[in-house]
């Protein structure tokens, strides 16, 4: 019995993740007012990143991912922050809050931008 | 000296038979030379970064040079890596020579150039270097390499040079409203 129930949660862990790209999941009904933190995946690729505008809420994250030969940054248009230089096949999770601001670009590309749709 | 001069001279006569003879468009050049011409075309981007670092004090293009080192030392990479695994050597040629020349005369020129003048000349010329060299790498290189690695290699890159391009162009404008 104790079994299922960590299967169960496993389970839900596995489908928070995978979904993690589209709306905002609830748990159960004692949280229904608020929002799971979700971990969204942000590739860079063709010096694009894919996909350039996501919806997010404010406790969420998101995980930059380099799949480029050269390295980029994803960093807010007024600095306020910024992944580290991420070389190719790095990552970095970076997490929102209700004052992120919502529109990125690459320094070392700024021919390159992402938004964010803050729910 | 004499080794110079003939190179020079070479050079220069390949530069002028271009214009007129068959075996001496980009077009006919064999994947080796291709990867040679590239290779080289990534080294005088990069010697033109160095110099844009030691005269230039504009943020925006001692951040662009910077870039350029980056990433054009990172497609070099890249191409060694692959001509390595191929067990192939890259091929001078008469592009590759005639590239080479022109940088001597450019850095030459830039070296003069102070302040503002120089930060111009050098988006200029950023802007129309990657536009000389897209237009070949994405007309006469891709469509004739041959080895598939190679190709991919060069379709790559040319994403990352047509960014390089767009950014050059962000920068000539903003140049452009700056007053003197
Ligand atoms: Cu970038």
């Amino acid at each position: 019995m104790r079994g299922r129930i960590v299967t169960g949660a496993r389970v839900t862990k596995a489908i928070v993740v995978v979904v993690s790209s589209f709306a905002p999941v609830l748990w159960g009904a004692e949280a229904s007012q608020k929002a799971v933190r979700i971990t969204h995946y942000v590739e860079i690729r063709g010096f694009e990143f894919k996909p350039s505008n996501l919806s997010v809420s404010p406790g969420d994250s998101i995980v930059f991912m380099n799949l480029d030969i050269v390295p980029h940054t994803a960093t807010a248009i007024d600095n306020t922050w910024t992944t580290d230089t991420l070389e190719t096949g790095e990552t970095q999770l970076i997490t929102i809050t209700s004052d992120s601001t919502p529109v990125y670009y690459c320094i070392f590309h700024p021919s390159m931008n992402g938004s964010l749709d803050l729910q | 000296m004499k080794t110079l001069y003939s190179t020079l001279v070479i050079g220069l006569t390949l530069m002028v038979g271009c214009a007129t003879a068959q075996a001496n468009k980009p077009s006919d050049l064999n994947d080796l030379e291709i990867a040679h011409a590239a290779y080289t075309a990534d080294n005088i981007d990069i010697r033109y970064a160095h110099l844009a670092l030691a005269i230039s004090d504009n943020p925006d293009i001692v951040e662009f040079a910077k870039t350029m080192i980056r990433d054009h030392e990172a497609v070099n990479e890249q191409a060694l890596a692959l001509l390595a695994k191929l067990e192939v050597q890259p091929k001078d040629n008469f592009l590759s020579q005639q590239l080479t020349v022109g940088s001597i005369e450019l850095i030459n020129e830039m070296s003069q150039l102070r302040g503002v003048e120089f930060d111009r000349r050098y988006a200029e010329n950023e802007l129309a270097y990657h536009k000389a060299v897209n237009e070949i790498v994405s007309k006469e290189f891709i469509p004739n390499i041959e080895n598939m690695d190679v190709k991919a290699l060069f379709e790559q890159a040319l994403v990352i040079f047509l960014a390089h391009e767009k950014h050059a162009e962000m920068m000539v404008k903003k140049l452009s409203n700056k007053s003197e």
